[in-house]
């Protein structure tokens, strides 16, 4: 099943019992750690869910629902919620949410690093390394602002927002664009770009009191 | 008076002929130590070549992992894997006694200490197909069970039974001079298990096209000052394998730098027939191709089929390469077409080419079983270590470790502090 149903599919049937900020909520929920696996890992979703009132009292009729509906692959669906779910990330996501200076200088050091190493690549390799990172994305938990962010950025280049991710977070993200660059243009040339890339944000940002060596 | 004169020559012919095996003893030990010596140093020519041809953010991990295989080896194979080689094997199948030797004859040590150095370079050949993506604790555990079981329990069935008994192979005719199957085979096979159980480099094979993509080495001098090295060691192991000063040494000598020298044009012929670049490191594997292809029969066959030997050793190497290639199996510094195919086919050129009995269809197929025993013992029971090790400690480092260099993740220490590691990386980290 493609992602895009799998989420529809999702969608229909939580909608039955749960609507709102709560509902897109649950689905970025999903969308960041069970996009990506099996669906019997669905149990364990609705098992994070329980503090919703509405999930946690049909859970198992829920459970067989989404479970029917993905072995079936019903298409009386309900149309994707992607844009719904990206409105909702951005209404949320606001400047309020940086709690500190060194997290605003990590988002820009971030999204330099990442200009940096997108500036050189071929338009049809940034595309496919585009894609391979939005499809691992999801196994690294990383923050839904910093999630809805990328996938932003790879869109229209808006500013990436880290303000919420830890370090390690953020390693682990340019550590994903290291494997998409080294799948797709070998491993000796993603090497010389990524350290090209941290040495670029080193001396753009020489006022930060952060080092980009530190993503590595 | 005939008796008393009788009795006289008897007593200084006696005395005389003790007086021989005890100067003959010295020289032979004299001899095996140097031969040791060589291969010992066989081990700083496989660091050099495994390292120079590795990323340079991995040139500390590939050295350390060859430095810690002559360590674990030698303790190892001191405690255990001896006394299964070597020892008592009324079985054929493994010895029983002879382990952790410490109160044994003087030639026995001398023994011992020259079968440390073979057992250590078998390890080894393991290290350089798994480079750049292992992480360094799981491979010393593989690297361990390797010398105190896997190997020397092949090893019993070919040169088992110094203090009684004998293997089954040997038993059976099988010919291995100096170990082109023993010690390079069984290495090889142990790779393999590793390169399948580890996967490739990230990023190299393409992921649509399944193209491999070039990972070329940090230092190809250091390559190619390692393929001497080896070359030099390799008079040592082929040489001191007669375990005796005698006249057959320049005969072996011989033939083994004949076949290195053919096993480089014979890939350099090959490389021309493939439409490949002659490059500086699959000449120096063709070279040590004919080295392993030698090593089984250099002591049995005349300097032409050495020749011929090793020529086939070397462009197996190139062909083998790319076939592991076509196969998406990642061996960094090409080990197993290396080691394990020309080990097999010195293996079986020991068998066709003895001087005076060429082209024994009987030997070829002692020879065959030989071959293909040590496959089936060494490449499941390592594939099986190794997945077990993956699967309790893990055995691939991590994709962020991977990224780094082992040397900085594993070692903390980086090899080439002046070139790029020392600007990417950060040491607070």
């Amino acid at each position: 099943m493609k992602l895009e149903n799998k989420r529809r599919a999702i969608y229909t049937i939580l909608s039955e019992v749960i609507s709102g900020d709560d509902l897109l909520a649950i689905m970025w929920h999903w969308q960041n750690k069970y996009s990506d696996k099996s669906q019997f890992e669905l149990n364990h979703f609705l098992s994070d869910c329980k503090n919703y009132t509405e999930i946690a009292n049909n859970r198992t009729s829920l459970y067989r629902k989404l479970i029917a509906l993905f072995v079936t692959e019903d298409h009386n669906l309900k149309e994707d919620p992607w844009q719904l779910m990206l409105t909702y990330e951005k209404d949320k996501s606001s400047p309020n949410c940086l709690t500190s200076e060194d997290q605003e200088n990590w988002s820009d050091i971030l999204d330099t690093v990442i200009n940096e190493i997108f500036s050189a690549l071929r338009t049809d390799t940034q595309r496919s390394i585009g894609r391979y990172v939005i499809q691992h994305l999801t196994r690294l938990e990383l923050p839904q602002s910093l999630a809805y962010s990328l996938h932003v950025w790879f869109t229209d280049k808006r500013a990436i927002d880290a303000s919420e991710a830890n370090i390690i977070q953020l390693k682990k993200l340019i550590n994903l664009f290291y494997i998409a660059t080294c799948e797709f243009i070998g491993p000796v040339e993603a090497d010389k770009i990524l350290s090209n890339a941290i040495r670029a944000a080193n001396s753009i940002h020489t006022n930060s009191n952060l080092d980009a060596r530190l993503f590595l | 008076m005939k008796i008393i004169l009788l009795l006289c020559f008897s007593f200084f012919a006696n005395t005389a002929f003790a007086a021989d095996a005890i100067i003959d003893l010295k020289i032979n030990t004299l001899w095996v130590a140097v031969a040791a010596i060589l291969v010992f140093f066989m081990q700083a020519g496989f660091a050099l070549l495994e390292s120079g041809m590795s990323r340079s953010k991995n040139a500390i991990n590939v050295m350390m992992k060859n430095y810690m295989d002559v360590c674990l080896g030698s303790l190892i194979f001191w405690l255990v894997g001896f006394g299964i080689m070597f020892g008592d094997n009324p079985s054929g199948f493994f010895g029983q006694d002879h382990f952790a030797p410490i109160d044994a004859a003087a030639w026995d040590y001398t023994l011992l200490l020259f079968q440390i150095m073979f057992a250590a370079t078998a390890v080894t050949i393991c290290s350089g197909a798994m480079a750049e993506r292992t992480k360094y604790d799981a491979y010393l555990i593989a690297a361990s069970i390797i010398i105190a079981f896997i190997y020397p329990v092949f090893g019993s069935w070919v040169w088992g039974g110094f203090y009684g008994g004998s293997g089954w192979l040997a038993d059976i005719g099988f010919i291995d001079f100096a170990g082109s199957t023993v010690v390079h085979s069984i290495g090889a096979w142990c790779a393999l298990a590793g390169i399948i159980i580890l996967g490739p480099r990230l990023g190299r094979f393409d992921p649509e096209s399944g193209e491999p993509r070039d990972i070329p080495g940090h230092n190809l001098s250091l390559v190619a000052l390692g393929g001497f090295i080896l070359w030099l060691g390799w008079f040592g192991f082929n040489g001191g394998s007669t375990l005796a000063a005698d006249s057959s040494i320049g005969l072996i000598l011989l033939n083994t730098q004949l076949a290195a020298a053919a096993g480089a044009v014979g890939a350099l012929i090959s490389s021309r027939l493939t439409g490949s670049p002659i490059l500086l490191t699959a000449t120096i594997n063709g070279s040590i191709a004919g080295l392993v292809g030698i090593t089984a029969g250099c002591a049995t066959m005349t300097p032409g089929f050495a020749i011929v030997t090793g020529l086939v050793a070397g462009a197996i190497s190139i062909w083998g390469a790319i076939w592991l290639l076509k196969l998406k199996l990642d061996d960094v510094v090409g080990a197993i077409p290396v080691h394990g195919f020309a080990g097999i086919w010195g293996t079986f050129a020991a068998g066709i080419f003895i001087t005076g009995d060429l082209f024994n269809g009987h030997q070829a197929l002692i020879q065959l079983v030989g071959i293909a025993a040590a496959f089936f013992w060494a490449f499941p029971t390592a594939l099986l270590v190794f997945y077990i090790i993956d699967k309790t400690l893990g055995l691939r480092a991590s994709s962020q470790h991977e990224q780094q260099g082992l040397d900085f993740t594993e070692h903390d220490e980086v090899g080439y502090p002046e070139f790029n590691q020392s600007i990417t990386y950060h040491k607070d980290v």
